[in-house]
């Protein structure tokens, strides 16, 4: 059974129609899926409800073999699934040290075993280390994206969840960025990543789907779509 | 003079307390809490029984704190929790109406008539660097002192104080991290309510108990709080020694008639000088 499995999910916001119409997909342990879409697709639509951040109106959310479907935010997270929200989420009065330090709440981290993925999340974003004490709002774009990636893996996270992580980034750190993903996800970390940046997510991810006004409209491995002529048309600039 | 800066020091700082434990809940819930001069009053009122029940005052103290913890508990699940996705308004109007429901219990159970209670201390004078002062007084500040460095501590030193922050920043973020955002909302209530309710405690000795206690008070937090910068803890215990050292000032030098007409024309002009008060920063701060 995959890590996550989504089965026919519709939903919405409030009363309003479903945006998302029957959406089915699966990431499995290890893996690196990419979804890509235009604006307004549903994409973020359908991490927020994964994540109980918009309640499920039908269908089934299945994480880590238990039904998650209408369970609480805060309970979701900690069974292991973190999502890096659509413009990143930092607490903007807490310093970066601050911030971090938070994300252990998933699996109580105190000490040495929070001292530890701190050094992690340091190894792999050394600015961080250097600006710890900084309150987050005085990072750049760059580095606020850098410490909310920093931050999901500090749940150790059984699932990561991003929305568009290369958004508002300078063309050299979009691409440090993806880097670090596949890095993050060759250390172990199930990726789910959501991205309108379809060539670059497509380069680094196992899998793929194509999501357009709320449904699937494609599903392959990443190779498979970059070939696929529907796909270059619309999402890779021909 | 001494002693009318201690005493001014000690008001300023029932305001600051008063006025610090408004701007949590505010801060956690965007709610704005109208009942919180019932919270002080109900404080006294409390701590006025348990004396009668032949407590000591130190006991009778404690035990009214720990009554307004539960206090506060049982207030965020009835009031606060049933509107919580409801608009602002709501939880508004049911804080007013809660006030009033509050206050007319109070005359129901303790009666119209001003309740006193004794002194904290049997001395009623105490020499300090040559200055005679009022026990109660210095008491007051080196409570609310204690409590201040106590809560600084808990926010910022803590994994529950930064839960506490974290929530009030971003609570989507916060619960996204596993943070159950209701048990810290819950938590801030507690806290808030008893804070307010030791600013009841530390009052109830040097004014009358009557289900006016509230009200003067609050009105002067509620100065103290914006002169501060709305939203700013540190600029709410700012804005409350301000107001009270302004108020005993101008009592005393100018005129005690017009004291309150005097501290609010300073407050306008405060905020003529300065609208985000003295301590508002960037909105980035906050939310
Ligand atoms: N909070 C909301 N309330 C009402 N409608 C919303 C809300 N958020 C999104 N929508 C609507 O839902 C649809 C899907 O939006 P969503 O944000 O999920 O798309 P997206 O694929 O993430 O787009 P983008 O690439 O712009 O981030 C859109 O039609 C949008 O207008
Ligand atoms: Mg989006």
């Amino acid at each position: 059974m995959p890590l996550l499995q989504v089965e026919g999910l519709r939903a919405g916001h409030g009363q309003g129609a479903d945006v998302l119409h029957g959406i089915s997909l699966t990431v499995a342990e290890g893996e690196l899926v990419c979804l890509i879409g235009a604006n307004g697709a549903g994409k973020t639509t359908l991490l927020r409800t994964i994540m109980g951040l918009v309640k499920p109106r039908a269908g089934r959310v299945q994480f880590a073999g238990r039904e998650i479907a209408g369970m609480a935010t805060a309970s979701i997270a900690r069974l292991g699934a973190s999502l890096v929200p659509e413009g990143r989420g930092v607490f903007p009065g807490l310093t970066v040290l601050d911030n971090l330090r938070l994300a252990a709440t998933p699996w109580g981290g105190t000490g040495v075993a929070l001292q530890a993925e701190l050094d992690r999340v340091f190894a792999l974003f050394p600015i961080l280390a250097e600006r710890r004490a900084q309150l987050a709002w005085s990072l750049s774009g760059g580095q606020q994206q850098m410490l909310a990636i920093g931050r999901a893996l500090v749940t150790r996270p059984k699932l990561l969840l991003l929305d568009e992580p290369s958004l508002g980034l300078a063309p050299n750190l979009v691409e440090q960025v993806f880097d670090t993903l596949a890095e993050i996800n060759r250390l172990g970390v199930s990726t789910l990543l959501v991205e309108q940046n379809a060539l670059m997510a497509l380069d680094v991810s196992h899998r793929g789907y194509v999501l357009e006004l709320g449904r699937i409209v494609a599903a392959d491995t990443a190779a498979a779509l970059r070939d696929d002529a529907r796909v270059q048309g619309a999402y890779l600039g021909g | 003079m001494t002693q009318v800066l201690a005493s001014g020091l000690a008001m300023g700082c029932v305001y600051a307390l008063v006025g610090l434990s408004f701007i949590l809940i505010y801060n956690a819930t965007h709610g704005l809490n109208f009942a919180h001069g019932e919270f002080v009053m109900l404080a006294g009122f409390i701590l006025y029984s348990a004396v009668d029940a032949g407590a000591p005052m130190w006991l009778a103290a404690l035990a009214t704190l720990g009554c307004m913890g539960v206090f506060g508990l049982v207030f965020q699940r009835l009031v606060f929790y049933p509107l919580r996705d409801r608009p602002f308004l709501a939880f508004v109007i049911a804080t007013i109406g809660f006030g009033i429901f509050a206050r007319n219990l109070a005359l129901l159970v303790w009666g119209p008539n001003p309740l006193k209670v004794p002194s904290f201390f049997t001395a009623t004078a105490v020499s300090l660097l040559g200055a005679t002062l009022t026990p109660e007084h210095l008491f007051i500040i080196a409570t609310t002192a204690v409590v201040l460095v106590t809560q600084y501590l808990l926010f910022f030193h803590t994994a529950l104080g930064r839960g506490l922050r974290a929530t009030a920043q971003n609570p989507e973020m916060a619960q996204l991290l596993g943070i159950r955002q209701n048990r810290m909302i819950a938590i801030t209530f507690v806290l808030s309510a008893m804070l307010a309710g030791l600013a009841g405690v530390l009052v109830a000795p040097i004014f009358l108990i009557d289900t006016e206690l509230g009200g003067a008070v609050i009105l002067k937090a509620f100065i103290a709080i914006i002169i501060g910068g709305f939203g700013s803890i540190p600029g709410a215990v700012l804005g409350g020694l301000i107001v009270g050292l302004l108020e005993i000032l101008v009592a005393v030098h100018v005129s005690s008639t017009y004291k309150d007409a005097i501290a609010f024309g300073v407050f306008i002009l405060v905020l003529l000088v300065f609208p985000r008060g003295l301590l508002g920063g960037p909105v980035e701060d906050r939310v």
